[in-house]
């Protein structure tokens, strides 16, 4: 993923945190980023039907697509799954 | 995690910027904003200044005419350049660099953009952030929204593009003080303050103001923003890293409270901050805004942030509903003080929420 505020000059390493942040998060709705050789990013959902993502923008509007609406980050159930994954 | 943005960062300094700065002034249908430009134009220290117009016969400069350099460009006896525009706003700043550097045109030093009276402020500032030849040249030097004191009032309410036009100002403009209801202009200044405390808010007659007051005035310190709306129970210190501080352990029925002499519906546009002891997670952080700005867009008008990511000095983040601007890493903090601050202009949305959301994304990248 590249060309985004949130990803400008991130190495690997941050493409790799990332990653595994986001599918924390991600989880959430079911879905699941792969990183393929750190070239290549494929969103999928709990079906398997995946998408290939270009970068951190993109990647909300697939997600909605693939979970069939928003993904709310003031959702309060992903805040409380959230913080007792972190407790 | 971590994740400190990079390609931001420039040795700790940011180089001194020589791109030519470009003041968006916008304002809502008969906000007063052809008239304040009609002044400016013809001031004499608008020299070396071009400026983008929808209709070069509205604004009415015949008899400051210098010379006309072609159907739509004018040389006004201020010095400035006047064209309008065509279509494209892209394609006009890109043009104004080619013909200035081809000699047709004066050298300008800066730049101002009229929009129409409907516009989306934020597709134009996409444009002017995202076209790659525009920011070459080009540098966002800040928003100038006119809000008129006999009919503002009533425009930020009914129209969402008036809120959203006054919720990206750096500089609000009150105007038709000397025509309203005693009290009117007044009344109106505050209700801009609480949508947008960020914005230095002028009161202008018949457009009478120095170009340097209206398209240099500086905006108010983010840090000082941030505070005032926290002691006006719009806002809080969040639990980023564990710690929590004291003035922000107060519940979101306090936040709706009367704090400041004043209230506002739910849908009514009010900023409100979110203040962080510990460094924030940069990786969270920018999945969490990202995410925020796509589910809620239409709601969160503005964000403006003074962050500490973990760097030698604080990251500034500018974001204008979907569109953020490239995070920019200062060289220092001002002072000891590093907490973060993030200061949001939004409606319809639910600030604790958004506080308690941003607490949870940072505390498990914290904790992963």
């Amino acid at each position: 993923m590249t060309d985004h505020w949130a990803e400008v000059g991130g190495g690997v390493r941050d493409r790799i945190e990332r990653v595994r942040f986001l599918n924390t998060v991600l989880a959430h709705w079911g879905l699941r980023l792969d990183d393929w050789g750190n070239r290549v990013y494929v969103l999928r959902n709990w079906k398997g039907v995946g998408k290939p993502i270009p970068d951190l923008g993109k990647l909300w509007v697939i997600a909605e697509q693939l979970n069939g609406g928003p993904l709310d980050p003031l959702d309060p159930a992903l805040i409380e799954r959230l913080s007792q994954a972190a407790a | 995690m971590s994740g400190l943005p990079a390609a931001a960062v420039d040795d700790g300094v940011v180089a001194a910027d020589e791109r030519i700065p470009l003041t968006l002034l916008t304002g809502f249908l008969g906000s007063g904003k052809t008239t304040l430009l009609a002044r400016l134009l013809a001031h004499p220290d608008m020299g070396e200044t071009a400026v983008i117009v929808n209709e070069l016969g509205e604004v009415g400069i015949d008899h400051h005419l210098l010379t006309r350099v072609d159907e739509r460009t004018v040389l006004l006896d201020s010095g400035c350049l006047c064209c309008t525009l065509r279509g494209d706003l892209a394609d006009e700043l890109r043009d104004l660099i080619d013909r200035m550097d081809a000699g047709e045109i004066p050298r300008f030093r800066r730049v101002a953009v009229e929009t129409t009276g409907l516009a989306e402020p934020a597709p134009i500032l996409f444009t002017l952030l995202t076209d790659q030849v525009v920011q070459t040249h080009y540098r966002l030097d800040g928003v100038v929204t006119t809000v008129d004191a006999v009919n503002g009032d009533d425009q930020l309410t009914r129209q969402p593009e008036a809120a959203k036009q006054a919720a990206v100002a750096d500089r609000l403009v009150v105007t038709k003080s000397d025509i309203a209801e005693p009290g009117a202009a007044a009344a109106l200044a505050d209700r801009l303050r609480r949508i947008n405390p960020h914005a230095a808010v002028l009161t202008v007659v018949q457009g009478e103001i120095h170009p340097d007051d209206l398209l240099a005035a500086p905006v108010r310190d983010l840090r000082v923003v941030a505070d005032e709306l926290a002691a006006q129970g719009h806002g809080a210190a969040g639990a980023a890293g564990g710690h929590r501080h004291d003035h922000g352990a107060h519940d979101h029925a306090a936040d709706h409270a009367d704090h400041a002499g004043h209230q506002h519906g739910p849908d009514e546009a009010h900023a409100f901050s979110i203040v962080l002891d510990a460094p924030l997670d940069w990786t969270a952080f920018g999945v969490w805004l990202s995410m925020l700005l796509q589910a809620h867009g239409s709601s969160v008008l503005r964000v403006k942030g003074l962050l500490d990511v973990g760097g030698t000095g604080p990251l500034l983040l500018n974001g204008v509903q979907h569109v953020v601007h490239p995070p920019q890493h200062l060289a220092a903090w001002p002072d000891d003080d590093h907490r973060s601050r993030l200061v949001v202009i939004a409606r319809g949305i639910e600030e604790s929420a958004v506080r308690a959301s941003l607490v949870a994304f940072d505390g498990t990248a914290r904790r992963s």
